[in-house]
C-alpha cells in the first residue's frame, strides 16, 4: 500500500525541515505510514490560519483533511496542533488520519474517492514536474473558475494579465491550469488573481475532471480549432499585438 | 447613436471604411452626421484571410440589420456613449436586441466618453449585466485612440479563444 503524502502549505523553511524530520522519526518508531513531499499531489497538508485565510481558493479545492498550526493560547479545535509543533500532538492526529483515510469505502457513507491533490497555491510549494501532474491526473478532480461578474477598474489595475484571465473567466469555467496555458503566463501569477477574484465574491466554482488530453478542454469542433487559432494568431499580429 | 461605430472602423481598417453617415435631425444627439445603413471595414491578413468590420445603426428601429449581421459574425462589440441621457437603457437595448446570439457569440462592451460623463460608472454597466445573468468584459474606450480600438478586439478574441475551450456533451 502507497504510502500516505502530507505536503506543508505556506510554512516557514524551519517549520517544514522540523516536520520533515518528525515524520522520518515517526516511520520508525510507531505504526505510520506517512511520508513528507515538497509537491502535490497530497493525501493531507499542513498549514497556519494565515496562510489558509490568504490561500482561501486552494483550500477551498483541497480535499483531503487540513492540520493547522495554532499559537496559544487558541483553543483546542479538531484539527490543529499547538505551535511550536508539538510532536506528540501530531503523531497523535496522523494516527487519526491515517485510519480515516484508509478506513474501507464501504464504511464510508458515500463513496470516498482518493484525496484529490488541488494545484499547489502560489509561491508556496513547488511545482510538480509535468510528467508528474499528468501521472496524477486521472485521479484528479479539477477546480475550475468561472466570473460571475465584471471586475472593477481597481481589481483589473490596467494589469494586462488581469484583464485576459477576466476575458477568459467571463466566457467559459477553466482551471488554473489551463488559464496558464492560454494566458502563457504561471499557474501561480493566475492563482494570485484568482484569489482576489474569489475573495471579491465574483467567482463560481465547479468541479470536474481532469485537464486531459482529448477528455475535457478540447474544443467543440476539434478540427476546426487549429483553423481559428491561425486566423486569431494572424489577426493579433496584423494589429501588433 | 453616437458612440463612434464610425471612428472605431477607421482606427483599424485597412482601407478607407464605406460609411453611409447622413445629416442627423435627432435634435437629442450633438452630432452633424450619423450611420444609417451600415459602415464597412477591412483587415487583410498575411495569410490570405480577410476580416470584415461592420458597424450597424444604433438605433433599435435597424434592428433587423443586427440580425442579418451577426449570422456569421465571430463576435460583436458593443459601444456605447457615456454622454447619452440613459446609456444603460441603450445598453439593455442592445443586449436584447441580441440576445438570442449573445448565448454563443462572443460579446464586449465599450462604453465611450466615461472621462467627460463618468455617470453611470463601469461597476454601473456591471450591476445591470449582474442582474441580468449576463458577464462581458466591459472597458472605458476613447474610439480616436486606435490602441483603445485595438485592446477591445483583443479582448473580443480573448472571448473567442475561451470559448474554443467549450467542453464537449
Amino acid at each position: 500500500m502507497a504510502q500516505l503524502r502530507l505536503g506543508a502549505i505556506g510554512l516557514a523553511a524551519k517549520d517544514v525541515a522540523y516536520i520533515r524530520a518528525l515524520l522520518r522519526l515517526y516511520s520508525h518508531t510507531a505504526k505510520l505510514d506517512w511520508v513528507f513531499v515538497d509537491h502535490p499531489p497530497f493525501a493531507a497538508v499542513v498549514t497556519d490560519r494565515a496562510v489558509r485565510a490568504a490561500q482561501a481558493v486552494w483550500f477551498a479545492g483541497f480535499n483531503g483533511p487540513v492540520l493547522t498550526l495554532v499559537e496559544p493560547p487558541g483553543a483546542p479545535e479538531a484539527d490543529t496542533v499547538a505551535y511550536p509543533v508539538h510532536a506528540e500532538q501530531m503523531r497523535t492526529w496522523l494516527a487519526l488520519r491515517q485510519q480515516t483515510l484508509r478506513a474501507p469505502a464501504a464504511t464510508a457513507p458515500a463513496p470516498a474517492p482518493a484525496p484529490a491533490p488541488a494545484p499547489a497555491p502560489a509561491a508556496i510549494v513547488s511545482e510538480p514536474a509535468p510528467q508528474a501532474r499528468e501521472a496524477a491526473a486521472p485521479a484528479v478532480a479539477e477546480r475550475r473558475y468561472k466570473l460571475r461578474r465584471w471586475p472593477s477598474p481597481a481589481m483589473l489595475q490596467n494589469n494586462e494579465l488581469h484583464l485576459k484571465i477576466a476575458t477568459l473567466l467571463s466566457r467559459n469555467d477553466l482551471s488554473t491550469l489551463r488559464l496558464a496555458a492560454l494566458t502563457g503566463h504561471s499557474e501561480d501569477a493566475c492563482r494570485r488573481f484568482l484569489i482576489m477574484l474569489h475573495q471579491a465574491g465574483l467567482l463560481t466554482e465547479s468541479v470536474a475532471p481532469g485537464d486531459m488530453p482529448g477528455h475535457a478542454h478540447e474544443p467543440a469542433d476539434a478540427s476546426a480549432a487549429p483553423v481559428r487559432n491561425g486566423l486569431l494568431a494572424s489577426l493579433r499580429r496584423h494589429l501588433g499585438l | 447613436m453616437g458612440a463612434g461605430k464610425t471612428t472605431a472602423i477607421r482606427a483599424i481598417s485597412d482601407i478607407e471604411p464605406i460609411v453611409t453617415d447622413v445629416a442627423n435631425h435627432d435634435t437629442s444627439v450633438a452630432k452633424e452626421r450619423t450611420t444609417v445603413g451600415l459602415d464597412y471595414g477591412m483587415l487583410s491578413l498575411d495569410n490570405g484571410d480577410r476580416i470584415r468590420l461592420f458597424g450597424t445603426p444604433g438605433q433599435a428601429r435597424f434592428d433587423f440589420l443586427w440580425q442579418i449581421l451577426v449570422r456569421k459574425a465571430l463576435g460583436l462589440v458593443i459601444l456605447t456613449d457615456n454622454s447619452r441621457p440613459d446609456p444603460l437603457a441603450d445598453l439593455a437595448m442592445f443586449l436584447d436586441g441580441f440576445a438570442l446570439q449573445l448565448e454563443s457569440v462572443p460579446c464586449v462592451i465599450g462604453v465611450g466618453r466615461l472621462d467627460s460623463h463618468p455617470q453611470p460608472t463601469l461597476e454601473h454597466y456591471a450591476d445591470l449585466l449582474e442582474a441580468r445573468g449576463q458577464v462581458f468584459p466591459l472597458l472605458p474606450v476613447d474610439v480616436r485612440r486606435r490602441d483603445d480600438v485595438v485592446l477591445l478586439v483583443d479582448t473580443l478574441l480573448g472571448q473567442i479563444e475561451a470559448g474554443m475551450q467549450l467542453d464537449l456533451p
